[in-house]
């Protein structure tokens, strides 16, 4: 039982982290994601397409630079 | 067979990817090799082989029977949030806020923990076989998804497979002549390149189950890609900067 529970709990963990290594980029993500389907009936299909794109380009610029701001800072420490 | 330019790009994508997890995966294997024995290596890594392609198999059918908006949505999203992750990681060592993976650091490594692991008493080494069987296991779940998920939400799988399947030929090859990790290998160009493609594809699946209209149909997946490999030089340029803001006091 013990061991088929850890089995369990590191298969989980290697799926998870796949996907999820830092809260603040998935958020990021997930928050576009979400945005994009709440306008999709505003903004029409078309620009829904555009802000998509633009909206994870965006999410990846502030992800990127606060990991490189925070690591930057931990080395100097 | 009419090959378009996104299906050219599927294979690249699957090609890439499998090359980069292959490596780190070969990396595991030789040191498995030298430390605990060939036969525990070659044993694990059977098995991973055998498991990856019954999920490639089992999987690969189910999924491409799913035509449904919700199902690309949640395709898409998965790819988009694995094609960032890698993108992201790209971008900081491309950069020089965190330094390159080095393989032949991680070679020492394992062969020293693995030299120190408790030496094999049965017929079967099951720190050998499992420490073997995990990396290719690991490294290869990352490239299924990849195939899996490029070919489900279109009729792409065969020729993300056969990319995949190009990669692990050549890998294979390489490490049984080379003997030694692959270090020559511009992995982290190789991990750029793969995120942006990933990401592209993500982003183009999610906005078809949204049934968002792309200008050009399939062709957007180019445009897409170029758009991502803008912001991510972007991104890199703004890290560097950082790098250099900080140094700069310290230079002084």
């Amino acid at each position: 039982m013990k061991t088929s529970l850890k089995v369990i709990k590191v298969s989980f963990h290697t799926i998870w982290n796949l996907f999820v290594d830092d809260w603040l980029s998935a958020g990021i993500v997930l928050c576009v994601l979400a945005a994009t389907c709440f306008l999709r009936p505003i903004i029409g299909a078309r620009y829904c397409a555009y802000s998509l794109a633009g909206g994870l380009a965006i999410g990846t610029f502030i992800a990127v630079v606060h990991c490189a701001t925070k690591h930057v800072r931990s080395q100097q420490k | 067979m009419i090959v378009s330019l996104p299906d050219l790009q599927a294979v690249i994508a699957a090609f890439l990817a499998s090359a980069v997890e292959l490596i780190e995966a070969l990396t595991i294997v030789l040191a498995v090799g030298v430390s605990r024995g060939w036969k525990a290596a070659f044993t694990g890594c059977a098995l991973a082989f055998i498991v990856l392609t019954v999920l490639v198999v089992a999987f690969g059918h189910w999924l491409s029977q799913f035509d449904d908006p919700i199902f690309k949505c949640v395709v898409g999203s998965l790819l988009i949030f694995l094609g960032t992750r890698w993108l992201r990681k790209a971008i900081l060592r491309a950069s020089g806020v965190v330094p390159m993976h080095d393989e032949a650091k991680q070679y020492v490594a394992e062969t020293k923990a693995l030299r120190n692991a408790s030496p094999p008493v049965q017929r079967w080494d099951h720190v050998g076989i499992f420490a073997s069987f995990n990396g290719v296991f690991v490294e290869g779940l990352e490239v299924v998804f990849i195939v899996l998920a490029i070919g489900a939400s279109g009729t792409r799988t065969l020729f993300a497979a056969t990319g995949a399947a190009t990669a692990a030929i050549l890998v294979v090859i390489l490490g049984f002549t080379l003997r030694q990790p692959l270090t020559k290998i511009p992995e982290n160009s190789f991990k750029f390149a793969v995120g942006v493609l990933v990401s592209s594809f993500g982003t183009f699946w999610f906005g078809q189950g949204l049934r968002v209209v792309w200008p050009a149909g399939d062709l957007s997946l180019i445009a897409l890609s170029m758009f991502y490999l803008l912001a991510a030089l972007v991104c890199t340029h703004a890290c560097r900067g950082i790098v250099r803001q900080t140094l700069t006091p310290e230079i002084r």
